[in-house]
């Protein structure tokens, strides 16, 4: 087991190296950069200070950057040419937007943001990552809530007029995007709308603030979890070992529990590490509607703006999260289920 | 079989549900703390405004939204409109924009007195002489003197420094060379301390907008000794050092910014409100739902154009003139394109309905435009008029050599993602298509790609607007002078050039008027540009607020509201 671990360790820093080496490259690819403004502005300056006026990578084709008029931009000493090839100095690589980027990485710093002059991209993502953590958990939490015992709940009573009715309900939460739960929830309960008037529209004060932002994400999830509960629990009643508990007279709720509810669960929790990630990675429509203070909004923001030093953090964060997350539900399969073992044999 | 799986459930089934424990564990604290850190004392400061609010009273926190995080906060640096909602109130300049800029004659009327009570002009309208008041403070205390301007402006002009606003410095004597780099002596450059309560500016020619242009934030002066010592990071909440009525209490990205006001600000016994939170919302229907639920007091500029009808109707919607003209750019230097034959470009303007797009598609939020210098500029007015003539267009598309538009190619309009200038591009599109029988394309790009695209003259039409940075029509009309930076339609014009150049020189102000609007003759004529509507303001505002009178730019000081 250790020997997976560090082995998957080390394989995830290889993966977001790449990661973080591919979006540099993209970033740089995207029109225009985070200099060029509506009106005509000090651009020079403002390319130098973040020392975009150099190559990307210390190989190139054609350009390396786009020349802004009467700027003198860096010059490497030393640099060669293989026809649409060009190549500074072994010298000057450290020099490079790649390496200066990555000297700045293994230090743990993400660079100073490109919009948000005189802050960190470190400072930024800082203070919205708990907001967006807190509603991912949240929204986990209530899925797990309303999902597992909604699907149990359908699965045992089949074909019931209470099957049917909750699984109706959760097609609709699978079907219902978050961009139209969202509005409709603020015009039923945010202040100032034509309904009930119990939450703010928007903002992130108070927990209270967190619910209607929870629920949106959440229901999509709950929905689902609904359905492969369901789904478990319809596959493992009619296994022979629960008949057997039944036929030995176990009570109803001890059969459910003990013997049906672990089989069911498999999928589910195989599930709940992607859905994690995902209500992460995906709060960024919900932080737009509910304007919160969240990574989402900055991801959105900064890819528009060309600010890349946000981009890459708020990717390496996202990365991160989704390599960590995988890694633990691989580790709880082989604790939920004896049969999964990772060992080398 | 089965009892096999039985007799494992045990272990498994512990392991089980202590993995939805630790989840339940994990995820509890954490909201907890969060709670606890974060909001417990937003939680309690709110309770408290929503007590006070049951009771009636007068609130003592003036809020409003904000479009955006500002980018800076450094007056030297800045260049947008949610960065100048801050530097207004949290610093003064020479000069301090009027009121309101209704009814303003001259450029005297557009500003009162800030740190300068009164300055004078020389006759030739290149010397200002600016008295500083003694009580004019900073936060920490010391005196703004003349030298804290003197500083501030040789900032801005220092080669290479990353100030997006150095070209409206460019007024002063040896100011652009300075910045440029051809001259090494900041002495040289029109602006000196004569004492602690002197400032006198030599300009490089008459500039009658320049007192506007004191009131303006690059113009504002700055701390010195705080700079020298933090750096960049002076503007740090904990750092800043400012001069204005209301001073920087704590900025959270992302969320607010809130201000106090600052009690030894020279004027703090008119300054009535005694706090002010900017909300940065960004979404336009965000801002309206908070205003809505009685959490702002003032939505800031720009309604969402979905809600706009339903919103024109309520009682607190308030609108404003605003300096700044929608206009469709060409791009004139392709010799093989329809759209380097003047004739062509006239055409394509005489053949648009701008009452029709003002009246009926932006539901009568603009205006329409006279010339390229929206009308709302106090003491001047356009001469040359865009005009809908369908048969005038016609005949010069004729002329041109597509009569009815025949074998003109098609051509692309490119637009930046927008509601709004979706509309409008499909209108026009619909009227060029009927009117002239040419058919145009749209094309959508997203903003930098937009501005990359526009920039490197990589367009046919190209939809842009102009807001002017200050009230006089140098501002609209210096842009399409060959090579600047902002022309950006490769348009070049000699006698254009040699009339800007000689308004430029010409002190007298009548004189100058009608040099201008020659000019915005030839350009109307020539047609690079097509000016579609004349923007305004659309908000909504608290009913309580005292004190707010319309501004053509926008520009609202907290110090001069008051709630009813």
């Amino acid at each position: 087991m250790t020997r997976y671990i560090l082995r998957r360790i080390v394989s995830s820093i290889f993966v977001l190296l790449v990661i973080v080496t591919a979006s540099l490259w993209l970033t740089r690819q995207a029109p225009s950069n985070p200099c060029q403004k509506e009106k005509e502005a000090n651009t020079c300056a403002c390319m130098k200070t973040f020392k975009l006026d150099r190559p990307t990578f210390p190989v190139w084709f054609g350009q390396a950057v786009d020349p802004v008029e009467g700027c003198q931009f860096w010059e490497p000493e030393s640099s060669f040419s293989l026809g649409p090839i060009n190549m500074v100095g072994l010298s000057d690589w450290g020099d490079t937007q790649y390496f200066l980027y990555m000297e700045q990485l293994v230090q743990g710093d993400l660079g100073p943001s490109m919009r948000n002059q005189n802050r960190t991209v470190n400072e930024l993502l800082g203070q919205a990552l708990p907001y967006t953590l807190q509603l991912g958990f949240q929204a986990l939490l209530l899925a797990i809530i309303i999902g597992i015992p909604a699907g149990m709940f359908a699965g045992l009573k089949q074909n019931t007029a209470a099957d049917y009715t909750t699984m109706t309900v959760a097609m609709v939460g699978v079907a219902v995007p978050n961009f139209v739960l969202g509005p409709i929830l603020i015009l039923l309960f945010a202040k100032g709308q034509q309904g009930l008037g119990w939450f703010d529209p928007g903002g992130w004060d108070t927990f209270k603030d967190s619910i209607l932002p929870t629920i949106t994400l959440a229901l999509y999830y709950a929905a689902y979890i609904a359905r492969l509960t369901r789904g478990g629990i319809l596959e493992m009643v009619r296994k022979d070992f629960v008949r057997t508990a039944r036929a030995k007279g176990l009570k109803e709720s001890t059969v459910v529990t003990r013997h049906t509810l672990k089989g069911t669960i498999l999928p589910v929790v195989s599930y709940l590490g992607p859905a994690f990630a995902a209500m992460l990675t995906g709060s960024v429509v919900v932080e737009q509607i509910f304007n919160l203070p969240g990574i989402g909004t900055y991801f959105v923001e900064s890819a528009l703006n060309r600010d890349y030093n946000m981009v890459i953090g708020a990717v390496i964060i996202y990365s991160s999260l989704l390599v960590a997350l995988n890694f633990v539900v691989d580790i709880a399969y082989t604790m939920i289920d004896p049969r999964v073992d990772y060992e080398d044999r | 079989m089965v009892g096999s799986v039985s007799r494992t459930s045990s272990p498994t089934s512990v392991a089980l549900w202590g993995l939805v424990a630790a989840v339940f564990l994990w995820v509890a604290p954490g909201c907890d703390s969060d709670q606890n850190q974060k909001s417990g004392a937003t939680a309690k400061a709110k309770g408290a405004e929503k007590a006070q609010k049951n009771q009636k009273p007068k609130p003592d926190t003036f809020r409003y939204a904000l479009a955006d995080d500002p980018e800076t906060f450094d007056t030297a640096k800045m260049s947008g409109a949610p960065e100048g909602r801050v530097a207004f109130n949290v610093f003064e300049g020479l000069l301090t924009p009027a009121q309101t800029t209704k009814g303003a004659e001259s450029t005297e009327d557009l500003v009162r007195p800030g740190v300068a009570k009164d300055w004078s002009v020389s006759d030739d309208g290149t010397t200002y002489t600016f008295n500083l008041r003694k009580d004019a403070k900073w936060s920490n205390g010391e005196p703004v003197t003349a030298e804290d301007f003197v500083y501030a402006w040789k900032r801005v002009l220092t080669p290479g420094f990353d100030a997006d606003y150095v070209q409206l410095l460019w007024v002063l004597k040896n100011g652009q060379a300075y910045s440029e780099g051809e001259i090494d002596d900041f002495s040289k450059v029109g602006v000196e301390a004569v004492d602690a309560q002197t400032l006198k500016v030599e300009l490089s020619h008459p500039t009658p907008y320049f007192l506007e242009l004191v009131a303006f934030y690059t113009f504002f002066p700055q701390p010195k000794d705080v700079i020298e010592e933090h750096g960049d990071n002076w503007t740090d909440s904990k750092h800043i050092v400012s001069n204005g009525p209301y001073l920087l209490e704590n900025y959270t990205t992302q969320q607010h910014i809130k201000l106090k006001k600052n009690p030894d600000y020279w004027n703090a016994d008119e300054v009535s409100i005694p706090k002010a939170e900017l909300r940065i919302i960004k979404d336009r229907n965000a801002v309206v739902n908070a205003f809505q639920a009685g959490d702002l007091h003032w939505t800031g500029a720009g309604l969402p154009i979905a809600q706009v009808s339903s919103l024109v109707m309520r009682d607190d919607y308030v609108r404003e003139p605003m300096l700044g003209t929608y206009y469709y750019r060409i791009n004139v230097t392709d010799e093989d394109s329809p759209l380097a034959n003047p004739k062509v470009r006239k055409a394509l303007s005489l053949a648009i309905d701008r009452r029709s797009i003002v009246k009926l598609t932006m539901k009568g939020l603009y205006e329409v435009p006279k010339g390229f210098v929206p009308s709302n500029l106090s003491g001047y007015e356009s001469t040359a008029e865009t005009e809908f003539n369908i048969s005038k267009a016609k005949k010069l598309l004729k002329e041109a050599g597509y009569p009815n538009g025949e074998g003109f190619p098609k051509t692309a309009v490119l637009y930046n993602t927008d509601k709004n200038h979706k509309v409008v591009a499909a209108n026009i599109q619909n009227m060029w298509s009927k009117n002239l029988g040419i058919e145009v394309e749209l094309v959508n790009t997203e903003w930098k790609t937009y501005l990359e695209r526009v920039d490197n003259l990589n367009y046919e039409i190209a939809r842009a607007g102009w807001i002017g940075d200050y009230n006089d029509p140098m501002t609209f009309l210096n842009l399409w002078v060959t090579g600047n930076g902002n022309n950006d339609t490769g348009w070049s014009n000699e006698e254009y050039d040699s009339l800007i150049q000689e308004a430029k020189r010409e002190s007298d102000r009548e004189k100058r008027k009608k040099l201008l609007q020659k000019a915005e003759a030839i350009l109307l004529e020539e047609g690079p540009v097509i000016p579609i509507y004349e923007y305004s303001s659309n908000m909504l505002l608290d009913e309580r607020i005292q004190g707010f009178k319309p501004h053509n730019r926008n520009i609202h000081l907290i110090k001069d509201l008051s709630f009813k």
